[in-house]
This record gives C-alpha cells, sequence and structure tokens, in this order.
C-alpha cells in the first residue's frame, strides 16, 4: 500500500501526504500526492501520474468516500502531477479541477471531460475548500512555465510543487533530518530543472512573507522548521539553468 | 501493472480488413472499364454482338455496385475502429478501478468504489454493444458483396456463352474481356474472402 502520512490535524481540515508506493515500476519518479479534508468536501494536489491511479485510489478511501472529492490542483502540466486526470474524469462527479489557465489546451488532453476547468489566472487566487482557504501562488518559471505553489496560512502548509524536490530512494524518511546531507539529493534536479534565477528569487521572496511551518514538494522529502529557511537560503544562493555545460 | 488486458480488438481487425480490401475499388473499376470495352465493341460490332449488350450493362451496374459497397466497409471499419479504441480504453479503466478496489479491500470506504467500478462497467457493455453492432454491418456487407460475386459467376457464363454462339468477327476481343472481367472477380473475391476469414477468427477469439 502507498504510504499514508498526516500532516496537519485541525478543527477544521485535515493535510495527508501519499508517497512512497512499494509497488511502483522502479522506473517511474517516486510523487508526493496531498490530500485536503474538510468536513465532506475533498481536494486532491497533484494527484499524479496514471500509473499511480489504483494505488492512489486505494489509499485516499481509507480517508474519506470518493464522492467528497469534488476538487483537483494541477501545479503545472507534468504527467507525473496530473495523467491520471483521464482516470479521475471517470471516477468523480461535479468536480473542478484548479490548473494553470495557459495549460488547459494541453493538460486536457489526459481526458477532461466531465471534470470542469478552473483556468488559474497569472496572479493566482484563492478558493475555499469546506472551511479551509488555499492560495495559490504564482510559482512560474520554477520550473513550468505557468506554475502555482499552494498555501494554507491555518495549517501553515505551502505545498511547494517541484521546487524543494529531491530524488530519493523508496524507503526514504518523508521529512528531511540533517539538511546538508539533503543537499547532493537535489542540487542537480533544481539546476536543471529550474531554468530562470530571476523568477525562482521572485518566488523565494513571495515565499518568505508567508508563515510556513512545512514546506512540502512533489518530490521527495517535506521541509520542517529550520530546514524551511536553510532551504530557501540555499536555493536563493544557487544558480540554476546552468546545468548543461556551455 | 496492466493484465488481463484481451490481446485482440476489433480495431485491428477492421484495419486489416480495410488494408486488405484497399485495392478492391480498383478492380471493381477494372470491370467497368471492361464493360464499357464490351459495350463499345458491341457497337463496332452491331447486330453480329447485339445479345452481349445487356450482359455488358449488367457487368457495369454490378461493378458500382461492388465500389459502392466497399465505400459503405470503409466507413464502417473507420466506425468499428473508432468504438473499438474507446472500448479498449475503457477496459484499461476498469483495470485501474478493480485494482484499486483489491488494493484498498480493507479501506473503511472502499465501497464507495463500487458505483464508479458499475458506471465502467455499463459503460463498457454499451460500447462492447456498439462494436458488436458495427461487426454485424460489416460482415453483412461482406455477404452482400459475396452474394454480388455469384452473380458475376453467372454473368460470366452467359458472356462466354454468347461469345461462343455469337459471330467469329469480335470473338478473340469479348474473350479477352471476359478473362480480364473474371479475373478481377476472382481477385475481388479472394479479398473478400481473406477478410471473411479475419473477421470471422477475431469474432471468436473475442467472443470465445
Amino acid at each position: 500500500m502507498m504510504k499514508a502520512t498526516t500532516l496537519f490535524e485541525g478543527s477544521a481540515h485535515n493535510w495527508v501526504l501519499f508517497a512512497r508506493d512499494p509497488d511502483k515500476p522502479p522506473s517511474i519518479i517516486d510523487t508526493n500526492q496531498y490530500m485536503i479534508v474538510s468536513g465532506n468536501r475533498t481536494i486532491l494536489l497533484d494527484p499524479g501520474g496514471i500509473e499511480l491511479f489504483a494505488p492512489m485510489l486505494a489509499a485516499i478511501v481509507d480517508y474519506v468516500p470518493v464522492d467528497t472529492i469534488k476538487d483537483l490542483f494541477a501545479s503545472h502540466q507534468d504527467p507525473d502531477i496530473i495523467s491520471s486526470l483521464g482516470l479521475w474524469d471517470r471516477t468523480l462527479s461535479d468536480a473542478t479541477l484548479h490548473a494553470p489557465w495557459m495549460w488547459e489546451g494541453f493538460i486536457r488532453h489526459f481526458g477532461c471531460q466531465k471534470i470542469a476547468y478552473d483556468p488559474l489566472p497569472d496572479e493566482g487566487k484563492s478558493i475555499t475548500v469546506g472551511s479551509a482557504e488555499l492560495v495559490f501562488i504564482p510559482a512560474h518559471y520554477v520550473h513550468s512555465s505557468g506554475n502555482f505553489s499552494v498555501y494554507d496560512p491555518v495549517a501553515k502548509i505551502l505545498m511547494s510543487g517541484d521546487i524543494g524536490a529531491a530524488l530519493l530512494p523508496a524507503d526514504a524518511p518523508m521529512f528531511v533530518g540533517n539538511f546538508n546531507e539533503h543537499i547532493p539529493t537535489m542540487k542537480l534536479f533544481h539546476q536543471r530543472w529550474m531554468p530562470s534565477n530571476k523568477a525562482k528569487n521572485d518566488w523565494i521572496r513571495r515565499v518568505r512573507e508567508l508563515d510556513i511551518e512545512m514546506l512540502a514538494p512533489q518530490h521527495g522529502a517535506i521541509y520542517t522548521g529550520d530546514n524551511i529557511g536553510r532551504f530557501l537560503d540555499w536555493f536563493e544562493a544557487l544558480e540554476v539553468g546552468i546545468a548543461i555545460p556551455g | 501493472m496492466q493484465t488481463d488486458i484481451r490481446e485482440e480488438h476489433f480495431f485491428t481487425t477492421a484495419l486489416d480488413i480495410t488494408v486488405i480490401l484497399k485495392t478492391v475499388p480498383e478492380e471493381a473499376e477494372r470491370i467497368s472499364l471492361e464493360a464499357m470495352n464490351a459495350k463499345s465493341i458491341v457497337a463496332r460490332a452491331g447486330d453480329a454482338a447485339r445479345t452481349i449488350q445487356p450482359i455488358a450493362n449488367e457487368a457495369d451496374e454490378l461493378a458500382r455496385n461492388i465500389i459502392a459497397l466497399v465505400g459503405k466497409i470503409q466507413a464502417n471499419a473507420i466506425d468499428i475502429t473508432r468504438s473499438s479504441l474507446t472500448e479498449f480504453t475503457e477496459e484499461i479503466a476498469m483495470q485501474h478501478f478493480g485494482r484499486a478496489r483489491a488494493l484498498g479491500s480493507k479501506a473503511q470506504f472502499v465501497t464507495s468504489i463500487d458505483p464508479v467500478i458499475l458506471a465502467a462497467n455499463m459503460r463498457f457493455h454499451e460500447l462492447h454493444k456498439d462494436v458488436a453492432d458495427h461487426v454485424r454491418t460489416l460482415s453483412r456487407i461482406l455477404e452482400e458483396i459475396e452474394a454480388i460475386l455469384l452473380a458475376a459467376t453467372i454473368i460470366i457464363s452467359k458472356f462466354r456463352l454468347e461469345v461462343a454462339i455469337g459471330g467469329a468477327a469480335y470473338r478473340q476481343n469479348f474473350e479477352t474481356l471476359v478473362a480480364k472481367f473474371e479475373d478481377a472477380v476472382n481477385t475481388i473475391r479472394g479479398r473478400t474472402s481473406d477478410s471473411r476469414k479475419i473477421l470471422e477468427r477475431s469474432r471468436r477469439k473475442i467472443e470465445g
């Protein structure tokens, strides 16, 4: 079974992380999927690729019935983020996908007939799921040209998409321990996948204004406590878009 | 990850049949051309070949009917391909839902997947019925072509008989024409028979 970790339990909503599927084919990258449940309403953040659909659905129904899922969020258009959409489209009724406006015509290639597409404007926006407010923070060009992070001001969790991602073995812990030891698992990823120093610094500037207790990427491990500041400092100092020898 | 997916689907059958029948309209055009040649010879020969005229007309009509039916087969093959591909996609979706149901068998809300599986199952069976209807239509069109080819055999015999009892002046021309006509009919018969075999084999595999 896919590993499920509760990240936050509040009076009105919970965050659950699904990751580290032991039956995942080794050739596909491991991904972190997030679920926020508030009352009888559920949102999935970056619900994952088609290969992980079945274990993901099986893990979800341990927490909530399928028909409570009314919202999906895709930080960007990559297949490991949202190629399961065609199957969710057959699974959900009255659901909405919140995703960058510029990827609508592309993401729909995964299959999106029943699910409504909510095109997120470049400047971002907020939505309410049950009684939880979620803010879509622009993260364009880190790495996708149309990209958002998700901030929950009550749980103080920032779902950062590919920012902070690390390529870890299947049995790696869910939380970053020693930050310096974590750096080698994410350095090349950020240098190669992130194309713009300007965009990166712009995102860091905005994120530093938020009160964050967990920085939760779509791959790898979650940053908590001082590791969040360490990561932002490290990322700020990192030259990105330079992984190809010139 | 995907298991128990059927190895054969009608979209490959439809494509195979389309490829096999690709040259049939050309052969039918050949029949039509030979029929026109026959009419032209009849016009030159006058009374000596008057009885050939209705046979040539029949051959021409037969050729046009075959061309029209092959057009219907091609249109039907597109419908089969489309329905069968959608059915295939639905079958894969059912595999995913079934796997989720099995993986989550001990999960608290696992039964909430059941309506999803039921709906997918219903969609799959509707699509399967749709494909089966198209396959039946395809089979019927092939039967129609076979019936026309049977009529063609009779036309060829009548043609030969008329040529044999007719005047000697244009016999050689007519014999050459009827040989070409027969050759085209035999080619179409072979292709239709191959198509039918593929269709039946595919039906047996899928239904069995």
